[in-house]
């Protein structure tokens, strides 16, 4: 509580003795009944009677600042209402004041008033905690007796002039502001639980929490019942009512003290519970999350022979946990940020600090701050948003649902975006190799890891290019193909009334049918249609005479070659290119061919990934890491990609195993070569 | 000014070498033979040292104009009307050098492969290949050129190790067919004109230093030269002088005889593959140079606007050749032969003494770094 800015070192002395008379006198008058009132309240220049904080010269001068800003708002605002009493009107005033727009103007004054953008929650936090921090710096080593004494004001102004952004020390408007805010009772998801908490006298309290979104367990065992059957096992109350209940009651492992609705709200939203006590101006906001959730699964779309078998999960916390796991180091860092102005999402960046280039950290931060929409609610959403060509047809954005890569990129200088709830983790800067590699590459020996790249490179070309191939050959380069071959396509073609290039296009939208149904249909059925689909319709296609052996042939290599891209978005890019070849190679043959590659390594070559050149590290050729097409094995990893720019290079010693070192020594020594 | 992004050494060296070997596909192999006959690997030695010469020629002009192009150098070295009138000779050769060989690759491709395709189709395909290429811009097509490299490296190395067999040591006797002095004449006259030494001077600030620029150009050349001089060997040994001589396209023709078995056979369209990539490529980084030319003379901030004009200039030149007779004349008369070496050779040396001479004077000390 930084409320006594102002206060010089200079006046130190003349504090202390005015001070200390004002308590003398307090002291005097001071009866059991008042000394037991005072323990209630937090602030100590209160009395019984109750009054809030007047303004301070600060806060004097921002409302003034508001008001000239924002006359109509303000004029309403600055209005003084006549003495109405009833509830109703007041509260409706104070909706009115909260209003965002007001909420951003007190920012734009305080930020200095450069018509920056409004940024997100986080950022008003750090620029509010900017604010206050000299003041609480000033005051750190005061006790609260020394503390500038304020203008005590009556209940009825105090309600008039309560800031609808803060809480009240009066649990009744606190409540009346809860049941603006989340529209209660209508509002059913929200619970108002009024209790006594059990001091003597005991004191009035409300717990505000989530149906479904809170743990029920948690709330009773943790919040009701200390509060409301062990909180009188101190019988005194030392300090204050707030800090007595948060430091000695409650038994939750995260509460903290609010005392604006804006962060009290944005907890209970995510499941937190809101206790609010009769006579405190601020609110404790007590972790108790707690919803039905997918456990820590085994990989559906990743899935792996060799390596490890669990995939992230629709938790946040448990998804970082997941990455901190395989990374147990204090450098590792988790910043938090909110996406969304209304639905208000988690997201979180995970990256080696000391490793990953400061600027890629802050173009990542940069770029997520400054997306304005009303939600994202998944990462397929936030990767288009922060992607930078989204037209172009190659994925900018690596996405997986294995902590064991989001691990490994980290540790090679990548920074890993974790949008709450949301079970696969957006891995920036991405290139095109990265795309078609898997984990498990690198957890089989070099020999088989490169293999497998080599099958994958392969595959990749298959998967886009061979049905244009296949038209180009048919009908322009026919001198190609030997005449046994050809003779046999020719003869199975005989029968096939339509052109080749229809006959590829019907079959490729078959093909593309069969895909699409099958990842829609029903569990149980998609075993079968994928029968019914590639061997039925296709048998019964070549009989019809529809379609020639051959094509089905072409067609289903090609398919099979593009699922073995391990990238989902890359398996549609290479999906969607091949119907452009098709055409291409229809028109021009390998001409066209040429043509169509000459384009798309145009779109490629041109791309970049968060700064990071689409095709690096082989053009823009930089110093390779053994880690392209090929794999080299693990302990000659000496370097982190060096088109990272990296600001720790070496992720190994040029020797990284020791022993062969060692070994080779005492071999010698054994031997006795050495003289 | 404008924008070209920066390319490394791999890219600079890829893009040029692709530049110049982009006329070992066309007709030019069978051209050096009928020129220098048995003796057209000696033929394509000298001109290998020609051009070399060429490129360092540029690369000391261009020593005292480390941040700048070509175009700003002339304009320096010879004041700006005559500068301008020198540079837009430059923007005209790389014009014409793109007509011809939008025409030639076209009528190319119509002989290998499309021989039924309308010409002007090929010519609009090819065109507007080359717009894209050059609306990405110079990094792109550095990183094409680079990307490119390890294919059309091992298209090539089939293509020199499946003909092999066909070789004929025979072929390459008598040793001393032609009289040296004309095959002096002919290597200057008819093989020396290159433009990668202008390309390359043009690109100069997007290297990343004159160093860079020097070497990749010189290698560039040095392996562009090498591969010229291996491919008009081996089409002497295959063919022999009397056949090669008549060849229109020889790598075609080389590519076509290739044999693995009775399964692969007639593979010349896979080598079509390599040929006309390495052809777009060429296109695209001529078309860039005449574009940057212009921009730079008018002070443009970008050469994209001219993309459309410059384009439509070459299309309209490269249909103007009546026959593909016509074209290959003016290709090997004009292009290749004293005018072109007059731009690229002869101007270049112009610009050169006259900033020796003017830097004697103190003028444009300055420009050094």
């Amino acid at each position: 509580m930084s409320d006594n800015p102002g206060v010089t070192p200079g006046f130190n002395i003349f504090w202390i003795i005015h001070l200390f008379m004002v308590k003398l006198i307090a002291v005097m008058k001071m009866n059991l009944w008042q000394m037991i009132k005072k323990t209630f309240v937090y602030k100590p220049n209160m009395d019984g009677e109750g009054f809030v904080l007047a303004e301070t010269p600060e806060e004097r001068a921002e409302l003034v600042q508001d008001r000239q800003n924002n006359p109509d708002q303000n004029g309403d605002a600055g209005k003084e209402q006549p003495q109405v009493t009833e509830e109703k009107k007041r509260t409706e005033k104070r909706a009115q004041l909260k209003k965002p727009f007001r909420a951003s103007q007190k920012e734009k004054t305080r930020t200095g008033e450069k018509g920056q953008k409004k940024e997100p929650e986080e950022d008003k936090k750090e620029t509010a905690n900017v604010e206050e921090k000299p003041a609480a710096e000033d005051n750190k080593d005061k006790e609260h007796g020394r503390r500038r004494l304020k203008k005590p004001l009556k209940v009825s102004e105090a309600q008039e002039h309560q800031d609808p952004d803060k809480v009240s020390p009066f649990l009744e408007v606190n409540k009346k502001r809860i049941e603006e805010i989340y529209g209660l009772p209508e509002n059913k998801d929200f619970i108002i639980r009024e209790f006594t908490i059990a001091l003597s006298p005991p004191v009035q309290a409300f717990a505000l929490f989530m149906e479904g979104l809170s743990d029920k367990k948690i709330i009773n065992q943790h919040i009701l019942q200390p509060m409301m059957l062990f909180s009188n096992f101190h019988e005194v109350v030392e300090g204050y009512l707030l800090d007595h209940v948060q430091k000695r009651v409650l038994t939750g492992n995260q509460v903290t003290a609010h005392e604006k609705f804006e962060q009290i709200v944005g907890g209970v939203n995510y499941g937190s519970t809101a206790v609010f006590i009769d006579g405190c101006d601020q609110a404790l906001l007590m972790e108790t999350k707690g919803w039905d959730h997918r456990g820590v699964d085994t990989p559906a779309n990743e899935p792996v022979i060799r390596g490890p078998q669990e995939a992230f999960g629709e938790t946040l916390r448990t998804n970082t946990a997941l990455i901190r796991k395989y990374i147990r180091s204090a450098k590792l860092t988790t910043e938090m940020f909110k996406v969304g102005e209304i639905a208000q999402t988690d997201l979180a960046i995970m990256y080696l600090r000391g490793v990953a280039n400061d600027s890629l950290v802050k173009e990542v931060k940069r770029r997520i701050k400054s997306l304005k929409s009303d939600a994202i609610i998944d990462s397929g959403i936030l990767e288009q948003f922060i992607e930078d060509r989204p037209w172009n047809i190659a994925p900018q954005v690596m996405a997986t649902e294995r902590p064991d890569r989001v691990a490994y990129m980290i540790l090679r200088g990548k920074v890993a975006i974790l949008l709450g709830d949301n079970p696969y983790v957006l891995i920036v800067p991405t290139t095109m190799f990265d795309q078609l590699h898997t984990q498990e590459d690198y957890y089989l020996r070099p020999l088989y890891g490169s293999f497998l790249r080599l099958v994958r490179a392969l595959a990749f070309y298959i998967a886009f290019l061979t049905p244009g191939v296949y038209l180009s050959i048919v009908l322009f380069h026919k001198e190609m193909i030997p005449t046994e071959l050809l003779l046999a396509i020719t003869g199975a073609r005989e029968r096939v009334p339509f052109p080749s290039i229809i006959e590829v296009i019907v079959l490729e939208i078959s093909f593309e049918f069969i895909r699409e149904a099958s990842v829609r249909i029903p569990g149980l059925m998609g075993a079968t249609i994928g029968i019914v689909g590639a061997l039925i319709l296709g048998q019964a296609a070549v009989q019809a005479n529809i379609v020639s052996p051959i094509l089905v042939i072409v067609v289903a290599v090609t398919g099979l070659a593009s699922f073995a891209i391990p990238s989902y978005s890359l398996q549609f890019s290479l999906r969607i290119v091949r119907f452009a070849y098709i055409v291409l190679g229809t028109l021009l043959g390998f001409v066209g061919i040429v043509f169509g590659l000459f384009i798309q390594m145009h779109m490629m070559a041109s791309l970049k990934s968060f700064g990071v050149p689409y095709l690096a590290p082989m053009s823009p050729t930089t110093k390779t890491s053994g880690d392209v097409a090929l794999r080299v094995s693990v302990f000659s990893w000496e370097n982190r990609p060096d088109y990272m720019n990296t600001q720790k290079q070496k992720f190994q010693p040029n020797i990284a195993r020791g022993w062969v070192k060692k070994d080779s020594l005492s071999l010698k020594g054994s031997n006795k070569i050495d003289p | 000014m404008i924008r070209e992004g920066k390319i490394g050494f791999a890219e600079g060296f890829a893009l040029l070498l692709i530049s110049n070997i982009g006329k070992v596909f066309l007709s030019v192999p069978s051209n050096a033979v009928e020129q220098g006959k048995t003796m057209a690997w000696a033929l394509i030695l000298i001109v290998i040292v020609i051009t070399l010469l060429e490129f360092w020629l540029i690369a000391e002009l261009m020593k005292n104009f480390r941040d700048r192009t070509i175009v700003e150098a002339s304009e320096r070295i010879l004041g700006p009307y005559l500068g301008t009138a020198v540079n837009l000779f430059f923007a005209f050769y790389f014009i014409a050098v793109m007509a011809v060989l939008l025409r030639s690759y076209s009528e190319a491709i119509i002989t290998s492969a499309l021989p039924r395709t309308p010409i002007s189709f090929l010519i609009i395909t090819l065109t507007v290949g080359s717009i894209v290429s050059c609306w990405y811009g110079l990094e792109s097509i550095a990183r094409v050129a680079r990307l490119s490299i390890p294919f059309i490296a091992l298209g090539l190395i089939i293509l020199c190790t499946a003909v092999l067999p066909e070789a004929d040591p025979n072929n390459i006797f008598p040793l001393f067919s032609v009289d040296p002095v004309e095959l002096f004449h002919h290597a200057i006259a008819r093989q020396s004109a290159i433009t990668e030494g202008l390309l390359a001077a043009l690109l100069l600030p997007a290297f990343g230093g004159w160093r860079h620029f020097r070497r990749a150009g010189l290698l560039a050349v040095g392996t562009g030269g090498g591969l010229f001089l291996i491919i008009v060997f081996i089409l002497t040994l295959v063919f022999g002088v009397q056949v090669s001589e008549e060849f229109m396209l020889p790598v075609y023709n080389l590519s076509r005889i290739i044999e693995f078995g009775r399964f692969f056979q007639r593979m010349e369209s896979v080598f079509l593959l390599i040929w006309a990539m390495v052809g777009t490529i060429k296109m695209a980084v001529t078309l860039y140079g005449a574009n940057l030319v212009l921009a730079r003379i008018f002070r443009l901030p970008d050469y994209r606007p001219l993309l459309w004009i410059t384009t439509l200039l070459c299309f309209s030149l490269s249909l103007l050749p009546a026959d593909l007779m016509t074209a290959l004349m003016i290709e090997s008369d004009i292009v290749r032969s004293y005018p072109g070496l007059a731009i690229t050779l002869g101007l270049p040396f112009f610009l050169l003494v006259v900033a020796k001479f003017r830097k004697a004077g103190g003028e444009i000390r300055d420009e050094a770094k």
